[in-house]
């Protein structure tokens, strides 16, 4: 029984993980059809503006959930105004721009601080069940996981700006036309985008190595989860991040860890061999 | 590590290899704990693959199963973890900056008052064996009474040595590789606290299989055998 119960914890932590990362991407890739490869490096910002701004004496909480989303949602409208805005329409070119940016943004952090910095260690102690024990963290970050699900649905489902942002994102020029200010909706997009990978960041910090290059091990891993999600970015991005990250959890229990990740590789090949419009262009078509 | 735990009269319960980007250890750490073991040894390396000690020391394991690893502090990593996630994790590497002795503290002083404010933490080898290397090239030159190629390669043969911070570094001319010292280290407050000190290592595994004495101009992959 406790193994089912602790073998359940990992894969929705799983699951949770690759949802977290992936979400700011869904955001600005959802709405605005902008390919942000420095999606990865938005993370490691978030990250690093925790980890200093406990250094600095402030609250753990406060750093992780305020100061890293702040941050890197300010980050987020200085490069919508000076790049991203330039290149709309222009997919491979954002590709390379946010590239370079992505390069840029590594070697300026390792410039400024180092290879290393000290992180901190992750609160909560530890949970016991049965014979097994897992971090009070990693609940906590399931948790924190749907509470910003459940958010950004609610912003974009109940509110006036939920509503115009969807609305510039189904037809930007019949909003144009009812006076939407659509560059302003675009980048307070990119800028809310930005905010919730920088907390994804924050969130993931104490239970991974924060070093200067530690977005490439999440890109590629988010990209597959947006991509074959498809176009409702939170119905896709959530269905798409619970069976890869079933099927990896899982996947590494049964055999081993190589043999997990190509799984999960394999799984998210062949749905888009099957799907390629992704989960969202065949089943939950009408939600966001 | 499975021969190294037979030879030494254990067994290894279980063997796992990681892709380099795998960042949530969960799983691996659930099956440690079936698993049961007297203790676990990393050889993990990687920004990507620190993971597992944080998720480890998250899971309130570290002060149930000790911790060795051939890797941990090659890459710094000890400066990453917080002392609760780190501390008490034993490595072995052939220097750390704490190693107890006079050309060690001798070196240090004069790094640090060349450097300043800015010194850098050495941590384990990494550093230290780069300025070893290029100090072995040195002593070549200085045998070889040139810096022409051939010459030198033909000095650093002959068995040269040089006398550092972390001991005695012999170039041994069969395999091309170093007799050195080798220490056991335990992390402690993001540095190290040096427990063992093992003088004069030679390349055993490499002797084992590889003479360029014999065979000068050897040009196949020698292959350690470590079949158990």
């Amino acid at each position: 029984m406790d193994l089912v119960l602790a073998t359940g914890i990992q894969a929705l932590s799983g699951i949770a993980t690759l949802l977290l990362i992936s979400l700011g991407l869904a955001i600005v890739f959802g709405m605005m059809r902008v390919i942000n490869l420095a999606h990865g490096e938005f993370l490691m910002l978030g990250a690093y503006s925790a980890i200093l701004a406990v250094q600095a004496g402030i609250n753990l909480w406060v750093a992780m959930l305020v100061v890293a989303p702040l941050c890197v949602g300010l980050f987020g409208v200085v490069v919508e105004r000076l790049v991203i805005r330039r290149l709309y329409g222009r997919m491979v070119d954002t590709m390379l721009a946010t590239w370079g940016l992505s390069l840029a943004l590594i070697g300026a952090v390792t410039m400024i601080f180092g290879n290393t910095v000290a992180g901190f260690s992750a609160p909560l102690g530890s949970v016991q069940i049965g014979a097994y024990s897992t971090s009070g963290y990693g609940l906590f970050l399931i948790a924190a996981t749907m509470v910003l699900l459940a958010a950004v649905w609610a912003v974009l489902r109940f509110t006036p700006a939920g509503l115009i942002a969807r609305g510039t994102m189904q037809n930007a020029g019949m909003a144009a036309a009812l006076g939407v200010p659509t560059e302003r909706v675009y980048a307070l997009s990119f800028a809310a985008g930005a905010a919730v990978s920088g907390l994804a960041g924050a969130l993931i910090a104490p239970m991974s190595g924060v070093v200067p290059t530690m977005g490439t091990a999440y890109i590629a891993r988010s990209f597959i989860t947006v991509i074959t999600g498809g176009a409702a970015m939170l119905a896709g991005t959530s269905s798409a991040a619970g069976l890869l990250g079933s099927v990896n959890t899982l996947g590494t229990f049964v055999t081993t860890p190589v043999l997990g990740e190509v799984l999960m590789l394999a799984v998210a090949i062949l749905l888009l061999r099957l799907l390629p419009q992704g989960i969202t262009g065949r089943f939950f078509r009408r939600s966001l | 590590m499975t021969k190294y735990f037979r030879d030494g009269g254990g067994d290894a319960v279980a063997v796992d290899f990681f892709p380099l980007d795998v960042t949530n250890f969960g799983p691996a750490i659930q099956k440690i704990q079936a698993a049961k073991p007297d203790m676990v040894v990393s050889a993990l390396v990687g920004g990507a693959h620190v993971s597992f000690y944080r998720q480890w020391a998250a899971a309130g394991m570290k002060s149930r199963i000790p911790m060795a690893s051939t890797t941990f502090g090659g890459g710094n990593e000890s400066l990453l973890l917080s002392p609760e996630e780190g501390d008490g994790i034993v490595c072995a590497f052939s220097y750390f900056q704490e190693v107890d002795n006079a050309a060690n503290k001798a070196f240090l002083e004069k790094f640090r008052a060349k450097l300043g404010a800015n010194t850098p933490y050495l941590g384990a080898e990494l550093a230290m064996r780069s300025y070893t290397g290029m100090r072995l090239w040195a002593e070549g030159v200085k045998r070889a009474g040139t810096t022409d190629r051939m010459k030198v390669i033909e000095a650093l043969g002959s068995g040269i040595s040089v006398d550092g911070p972390p001991g005695r570094t012999m170039l041994d001319p069969k395999t091309n590789h170093v007799t050195l010292d080798v220490y056991v280290a335990e992390v402690k407050n993001r540095g190290f606290n040096v427990l063992q000190h093992f003088p004069n290592s030679p390349p055993a595994d490499t002797q084992s299989v590889c003479d360029l004495q014999k065979e000068p101009n050897a040009n196949r992959q020698v292959v350690v055998d470590v079949r158990i």
